[in-house]
């Protein structure tokens, strides 16, 4: 049996989810020249609340995403309120430490209250599969896949069509000049922490139905979406979609030809060639102002 | 300045008398009170006076720590003769990828050795010399002094990555040091060679992360990719260092040890909520150090 074309699919369909994972990140630093540690954190916050909704409220992960972007857009703007607006001031490098003791926080905060064990969101679908000739595609998989880009598409339709999309653009490749045209950076800083947590929340609820998760899974998801974003480069929903299929190929490629065990290890391998040589990522341009 | 500098050293000397007087309890948390404030001045050496932050800076802390004890278990040399040769080692390796990977700035350069610390961690979980995922046991100690070898041996350390931050500070190398953290194209143009300068501050920061990571090993007797690869030991570096000031001499010092003590004492109290304090504490000290790093510049 030809197993390349199903390892293809497996990179399609996880890279689908990866790339819709990053945008989020992507935009908080492409945007607000943050660099958020605790982006992971976020995600595996969305898996809880999509974790409680299922539980509690019978909602099905996929009906409760409209409920996890609200959440999460509510918790990014009050994020960026109280802490990161304080912050910016100072050196990236700063707020990068900083971001990390606020994933700390979540990840231990979680932890008190659920403790270490792993869940899952288990939907009744969760073992169907589709079956293409050789290839074997499972319900879920596929339909996080349509799920993520769909959601990926609305937020670039968001961005190059709508007056705020059009302004947080305009902020992120000028600040200066997007104020001189009326535009008020601060408002957004507030706008677009608030959509990169929405991202990172909704994101959450498609992980849960993927795979288990712990409170402290956090910091392996904040090191993908930091591969993807420095594989495709910053900020655009283009690069998020290239660094995101990239990785997930990468990982599936890696981790079939030389164990599961060392698909981080090459990702990180060609992460950090890709920074040396080419430091705007594959696909980056002078997009954004931050150098 | 110079004083509390003096005052530092004379409280490191000091403390050499002080085993007699301590019980098993306070030898272990003055150990790790010493290895924080080594990895502390270690840093410092690079962010404090080179300006460079090295965010994965404890991927040394575990190369010199799987080196000495590679060296140990599998080709069999004696822990001093491997502890030096784990920081050789890392030392070396860093003075190697020093002139590349030092071409990027800022977060760019921090994010980066961070993804150099993963891989390794990846790397030793992932080969079978390093024991994979199951990690190494070392041999329990039993020679002269038994356990308070480690006090003296982390205590060590310590002393010599004080005299070499103090040497930093008043030396013509320090200068160079400090003029390429100040403007690295104007310190290059009046004509320090900021590439070999550089690399040697970062070598130096891997050589000491390094020796403290072989006194840890030994210490611990047991190491593994996910206890010498720590992020949260990388933050808590460089909370103390923050804390404490960046780039002078007695900061680190007061930063790693006011650090540390509170996190023995006051969190080993309350086990469960250490995480969510110590979070907490990490964003108040960024968010209520006015200026923070820039402080100590200028």
């Amino acid at each position: 049996m030809e197993v390349l074309p199903q390892l293809i699919i497996e990179s399609l369909l996880l890279g689908g989810f990866y790339s819709f994972m990053a945008i989020g990140f992507s935009l908080i630093w492409g945007v607000l020249g943050i660099l958020n540690l605790a982006y992971g954190s976020y995600i595996i916050l969305g898996a809880y609340l999509g974790l409680i909704l299922f539980r509690y409220a019978g909602l099905d992960p996929i009906l409760s995403i409209p409920v996890s972007l609200f959440a999460g857009f509510l918790f990014g703007v009050l994020v960026q309120k109280l802490i990161f607006n304080r912050a910016m001031k100072l050196e990236p490098f700063m707020v990068l430490i900083m971001s990390f003791g606020l994933d700390v926080l979540i990840s231990n905060a979680l932890n008190l209250v659920f403790k270490a064990d792993v869940r899952s969101i288990t939907v009744s679908y969760g073992g169907d599969s589709f079956i293409v000739g050789d290839v074997i595609i499972a319900k879920v998989k596929l339909l996080v896949f349509v799920l993520s880009l769909l959601l990926a598409l609305l937020l670039y339709l968001f961005l190059s069509r709508t007056w705020t999309g059009r302004a947080i653009r305009a902020v992120a490749l000028d600040r200066e000049g997007a104020t001189l045209v009326g535009i008020d950076p601060a408002k957004i800083f507030l706008i677009t922490a608030g959509i990169g947590t929405a991202v990172s929340f909704s994101s959450g609820n498609l992980y849960g139905i993927l795979q288990g998760f712990t409170p402290f899974d956090g910091g392996l998801l904040t090191v993908k979406v930091f591969l993807i974003s420095i594989l495709g480069g910053l900020g655009r929903i283009e690069s998020a979609l290239a660094g995101g299929f990239l990785l997930a190929f990468i990982e599936v490629i890696s981790s079939f030809y030389l164990g599961e065990g060392w698909k981080l290890f090459v990702a990180l391998v060609v992460m950090v060639a890709v920074l040396i040589f080419k430091p705007r990522g594959l696909l980056g341009s002078k997009y954004y102002g931050e150098t | 300045m110079a004083k509390l500098n003096w005052l530092v050293l004379g409280t490191i000397l000091l403390l050499y008398a002080l085993p007699p007087l301590l019980s098993g309890y306070w030898e272990r948390v003055l150990s790790s009170v010493f290895m924080l404030t080594s990895l502390t001045y270690a840093q410092n050496v690079l962010l404090g006076y080179t300006g460079y932050p090295a965010f994965g800076a404890i991927a040394f802390f575990g190369l010199g720590g799987y080196t000495t004890a590679v060296l140990m278990i599998k080709v069999g040399i004696p822990f001093g003769i491997s502890l030096i040769l784990g920081g050789m080692v890392s030392g070396l390796v860093a003075l190697l990828i020093a002139p590349p990977l030092m071409r990027l700035k800022s977060h760019y350069f921090a994010i980066t050795t961070l993804a150099l610390q993963i891989a390794l961690a990846e790397l030793s979980a992932n080969i079978e010399i390093t024991g994979g995922a199951y990690g190494i046991n070392l041999p329990i100690y039993k020679g002269f002094l038994g356990t308070t070898i480690f006090y003296y041996l982390f205590l060590s350390v310590l002393l010599l990555s004080f005299l070499t931050n103090l040497f930093i500070e008043r030396s013509k190398f320090g200068y160079a040091l400090k003029a390429i953290r100040e403007d690295e194209v104007a310190a290059e143009s009046s004509g320090v060679n900021t590439v070999l300068f550089k690399s040697v501050s970062f070598g130096i920061m891997a050589l000491i992360t390094g020796l403290v990571g072989g006194v840890y090993a030994y210490w611990i007797t047991y190491i593994d990719p996910e206890s010498m690869f720590d992020l949260l030991l990388s933050v808590k570096m460089f909370v103390a260092l923050l804390f404490g000031g960046v780039g002078t001499v007695a900061g680190p010092f007061i930063g790693a040890f006011s650090l540390e003590l509170v996190s023995e004492l006051v969190w080993s109290e309350f086990i469960e909520f250490h995480g969510v304090v110590l979070g907490a504490i990490i964003v108040l000290v960024i968010l209520l150090l006015p200026g923070g790093i820039l402080k100590s510049r200028g």
